[in-house]
């Protein structure tokens, strides 16, 4: 336990500074302790979502009004609360801070600082529960939020004020998806929030490190409710991280929230509502558990006056069962899923997103036109090489076309992989996806796809700068630059030189 | 005690009191059963031993005679004593005794305050005290006044719902808070 000296008397001038109260308190008693729930009798004008002090020092939330006690959840689990303790009511719901100060950070639920760099700054204390914007207030989605992977940004776009849905079994790449889209809003203008909900603590530290490494917390924010908090904290994380993004959106920014994952949220949730005694339904989960998930996503999205807040809920299956209760809870509130297959990843394409099952409702809206006019044609060719790719499979003879649509489908496969922490930029993309279109992989081996296209782009970086800038600032290709585009590949193929030794 | 049975036994004090021949319900009728309550709270034991089967009827009547006769139970709570033994529930007796004091106190609008200090207190003072304290709840007080050192200086009142402290004890107790509340 560290204490700065100087602060130390600040910290007694300001607790014993104060005169007496001209007012009573009201108060209620402990009745009963446990499982970091308590039951008060007394309380008798509190307020439901007030935040209570106890003599002790505990604080807890209020979650139940009964006629004769009060059900509160604490806040923290290592300040013993005992019985007949004297409970006072504070007069205020539960608040977070918020501010620009706290880009940077890492809190946990409660607001309080994990990362050892001193006191919050706060700008602000705003509560946790807030009405979502209404229909009047909000833009239609148009400006695009560039994950940096080929295969989402090419045909399952997100832009900025969606909600997209990530969803996988464990260990599918969900949360390096999240990861990676977060190092690629750098200088995007975006600033980023992750809520990491019932995680492991070896797993939040390796992901700090990584966005400490990158540069990615100049611009990020991480709330942390690992496993070893108490229910309480892991239910009210996402919503601390969605009201710190609100504060950003306030302020005309763009920010973009990491919920990982909501159905460690959903769990956390059922735990609490059991020991409230409230009636269990589908799965034990209680009856409002829809309400808890579209009451928090709903509060992302674009403004009329300005800046947006684009989610990214991330949210684990069993078994590949996309059918179970709170994915379709999930998939039905959000604006597109992100379907991470268990056996893609398993034969070595990542991200392994499934194409057929994964949607953006705002779709081609949200696209730049570079790649939308790129990646015009690629859903059909991966929809069909998948056709072909069954009949494939049963030994059937396939005329030439069948058999160059199939040789196709595997170029585009293999070029949409892509390895972890590695993020294109859009111009990136739009030239491997003009790569795909004109043809210039069809010759090409398997194994030479990625080289070759990312060598291209190099090449064009390098020797074409202007090429490069100009689609960089227009956002668009030309039929002139695709002319320009076309010699520039006819020049590289006679020069590229795959290397096979890595 | 569990929230259940802390239900009960509300609902058993509100039942009595609406029942009881309101000639006999007075203050001193109430205080004299939650004294009886609160002498009760540490005989939980033998309310229980009541209720095991193993004791005799004979043995039963006697326990049940000590209680009526001899612990101060004012005679028109003595029913109240019979109910519970047939409904088994005679662990709740202490409970609803505190209770009846508590419920019939809110009826007719009278707070009652404990009020500690660490030093003793004058009548000048208990007066002012209890003028404080009618002013700010807004109704009729109750002072029961009794000395706590760990205080160290100061005063605090504090009845089922309402409270109030200033005290040294206070302030150490905010500063620690503080000081933790930083360091953690």
């Amino acid at each position: 336990m560290r204490v700065r000296s100087t602060d130390l008397v600040s910290l007694f001038e300001q607790a014993l500074s104060k005169g007496p109260s001209r007012e009573l308190q009201e108060i209620g008693v402990v009745l009963q302790v446990g499982d970091n729930i308590c039951t008060v009798s007394g309380l008798s004008n509190v307020v439901y979502g007030e935040v209570v002090q106890f003599e002790g020092g505990n604080k807890g939330v209020v979650f139940n009004l009964d006629e004769d006690f009060v059900s509160v959840f604490l806040l923290y689990n290592h300040i013993p609360v005992v019985e007949r303790e004297v409970v006072q009511r504070t007069g205020t719901v539960f608040k977070v801070p918020v501010g620009m100060k706290l880009v940077g950070r890492v809190i946990d639920a409660t607001g309080r600082p994990l990362d050892e760099s001193g006191a919050i700054e706060a700008d602000d204390f705003w509560p946790i529960e807030a009405v979502a914007p209404g229909v009047i207030e909000r833009k239609p989605i148009s400006q695009p939020l560039q994950t940096g992977k080929l295969v989402i940004d090419a045909l399952v776009s997100i832009g900025r004020g969606q909600r997209e849905l990530l969803i996988g079994n464990r260990s599918t790449g969900k949360t390096s998806v999240a990861v990676d889209t977060i190092l690629n809003q750098k200088d995007q203008n975006v600033y980023c929030i992750y809520v990491s909900v019932g995680q492991r603590q070896a797993s939040v530290a390796r992901l700090i490190q990584r966005l400490q490494v990158n540069g990615a917390m100049d611009y990020s924010v991480v709330v942390s409710a690992q496993a070893s908090d108490p229910v309480l904290n892991q239910y009210l994380a996402p919503y601390v991280g969605c009201t710190i993004a609100e504060y950003f959106r306030s302020r005309g920014l763009d920010a973009l929230v990491v919920y990982d994952d909501l159905t460690s949220h959903a769990v956390a949730y059922r735990e609490m509502s059991l020991l409230l005694r409230r009636s269990p339904g589908r799965e034990a989960y209680p009856g409002d558990i829809f309400y808890l998930h579209s009451r928090l996503l709903e509060r992302a999205g674009t403004l009329l006056k300005g800046g947006s807040v684009t989610a990214l809920p991330i949210v684990q299956i069993q078994n590949d069962d996309i059918t179970a209760y709170i994915p379709t809870n999930l998939i039905s509130i959000t604006d597109g899923q992100i379907f991470l297959d268990t056996k893609l990843f398993n034969r070595g394409v990542r991200p392994a997103v499934n194409v057929e099952l994964s949607v953006s409702r705002v779709g081609g809206a949200a696209q730049t036109k570079a790649i939308k006019k790129m990646a015009r044609t690629l859903r059909l060719e991966l929809a069909q090489y998948h056709e072909l790719l069954d009949f494939a499979q049963f030994g059937t003879e396939l005329d030439e076309i069948s058999q160059q649509r199939l040789a196709r489908g595997e170029r585009a496969i293999e070029l949409l992989k892509q390895d972890l922490f590695q993020t294109y930029s859009f111009v990136d993309e739009a030239l491997m996806l003009f790569l795909l279109q004109e043809n210039f992989l069809d010759k090409l081996a398997i194994a030479h796809v990625r080289p070759f296209a990312q060598q291209f782009v190099s090449y064009v970086m390098a020797l074409y700068a202007e090429v490069y800038e100009t689609i960089a600032q227009s956002k668009d290709v030309t039929d002139e630059q695709i002319e320009q585009l076309r010699a520039i590949a006819r020049e590289f193929v006679k020069i590229f030189v795959c290397d096979d030794r890595g | 005690m569990n929230k259940g049975d802390f239900i009960l036994a509300r609902r058993y004090a509100n039942a009595f009191l609406n029942t009881v021949d309101q000639n006999v319900l007075t203050r001193d009728f109430v205080v004299a059963c939650a004294c009886v309550g609160d002498q009760l709270v540490q005989l939980r034991e033998w309310l229980a031993v009541l209720e095991l089967p193993m004791i005799t009827g004979m043995q039963r009547e006697n326990m049940l005679k000590i209680l009526k006769e001899e612990s101060g139970l004012p005679g028109a709570a003595t029913s109240l004593v019979d109910l519970l033994y047939a409904h088994g529930r005679m662990k709740l007796l202490p409970e609803i005794l505190i209770a009846l004091k508590r419920f019939y106190f809110q009826r007719i609008g009278l707070v009652q305050f404990s009020v500690q200090s660490s030093c003793a207190i004058g009548e000048a003072t208990r007066q002012n005290i209890e003028d404080f304290l009618g002013c700010a709840s807004g109704k009729q007080v109750l002072c029961d006044y009794e000395s706590n050192i760990h205080l160290i200086a100061g005063m605090r009142a504090c009845s089922d719902e309402l409270f109030w402290e200033y005290s040294v004890a206070k302030k150490l107790r905010e500063a620690q808070q503080a000081v933790y509340k930083d360091t953690l």
